[in-house]
């Protein structure tokens, strides 16, 4: 669920890419150039059903110039929202194991 | 009459150690970066997202604004003020000095990283500044799973790199990114944002 400008000039050509990159990056609010950058643009948030500052067409065109299915997308956040509703502990050893002990929290 | 019961807030603590991730894919509109559920950037929505590595003493995020006061001479408050300059970014101390992976991405404008057979360099000299996404990432005190996100759009180290070399002090390279607009955004959406996860 990224765009990146480079991988796009590498897979479709110059041209194409920014033909894409350009209209993705207006109808998703990202910012011009934005896809040039480093880490490219996250299509995750904005193709999202519960993101309402981007229109259904607008969304619908997005995936399609960036060929991502939203119907997948969508299971897999709401499988990341269950996941993360309980609380799964961390295999990368970002959350502290003293987590979870403190009487006073809720 | 009844009085107003207070509330301390005393579980929206920060306590837990912030990691920095940087090279982080843009969110669009309306949208945040896509975490996985153990907090880390999630790799298919941040393919390039690279984590800096220990600081010394944490991470400062700072987001401030300065104004301009307009005043009457008749009276001694002003009249009205507006925004003149926004500061937003993330300073702290990296520790992996040595580690040019990490040193090419604090050098913009000024440093090219490149390497072959038998090493790895960073020369020095004048180009063109480039700018990249970043996010101070921690779990959050007040509910197991959760995370709090300080994630600049468009930022750059405007601190170079500075070490000491020496027996007695281990090294250390403080580092400041410092914020930049990204003025084909929303208004109120073009520096960063400060988020947390909830359920």
């Amino acid at each position: 669920m990224n765009v990146q400008y480079d991988r796009l000039v590498a897979e479709r050509g110059k041209d194409e890419a920014d033909r894409i990159c350009d209209e993705i990056e207006a109808l998703g609010g990202f910012g011009g150039g934005s896809s040039r950058g480093f880490g490219g643009i996250d299509l995750t948030g904005v193709l999202a059903e519960s993101n309402t500052a981007i229109d259904t067409k607008d969304k619908a065109r997005i995936a399609e110039l960036a060929g991502v299915d939203r119907k997948e997308l969508e299971k897999r956040i709401e499988a990341g929202r269950k996941e993360m509703d309980r609380g799964i502990q961390s295999k990368n050893n970002i959350i502290p194991p003293d987590m979870g002990q403190d009487q006073n929290r809720k | 009459m009844a009085g107003t019961t207070p509330n301390w807030r005393s579980t929206a603590l920060v306590v837990y150690r912030a990691l920095l991730w940087i090279q982080l894919a843009l969110a669009g509109a309306g949208a945040r970066i896509t975490l996985h559920t153990d907090g880390t950037p999630d790799a298919t929505a941040n393919p390039n997202a690279f984590h800096v590595g220990h600081s010394k003493d944490g991470w400062k995020c700072r987001l401030k604004a300065s104004y301009i006061k307009h005043k009457a001479d008749e009276s001694a408050a002003p009249l009205v003020s507006i925004v003149d300059e926004i500061d937003m970014g993330i300073a702290g101390a990296l520790l992996a000095v040595t580690d040019l992976d990490v040193v090419k991405n604090l050098l913009s404008g000024i440093g090219t990283y490149s390497t072959a057979s038998g090493y790895k360099q960073v020369t020095v000299g004048n180009i063109a500044i480039t700018y990249q996404s970043i996010a101070a990432i921690w779990p959050l005190y007040e509910a197991s799973g959760y995370f709090g996100v300080f994630n600049i759009y468009s930022t750059f180290n405007q601190s170079g790199i500075e070490f000491d070399v020496g027996r007695t002090k281990m090294g250390e390279m403080p580092v400041d990114f410092m914020g930049h607009t990204i003025s084909t955004r929303a208004d109120a959406d073009q520096v960063g944002n400060y988020w947390k996860t909830i359920a």
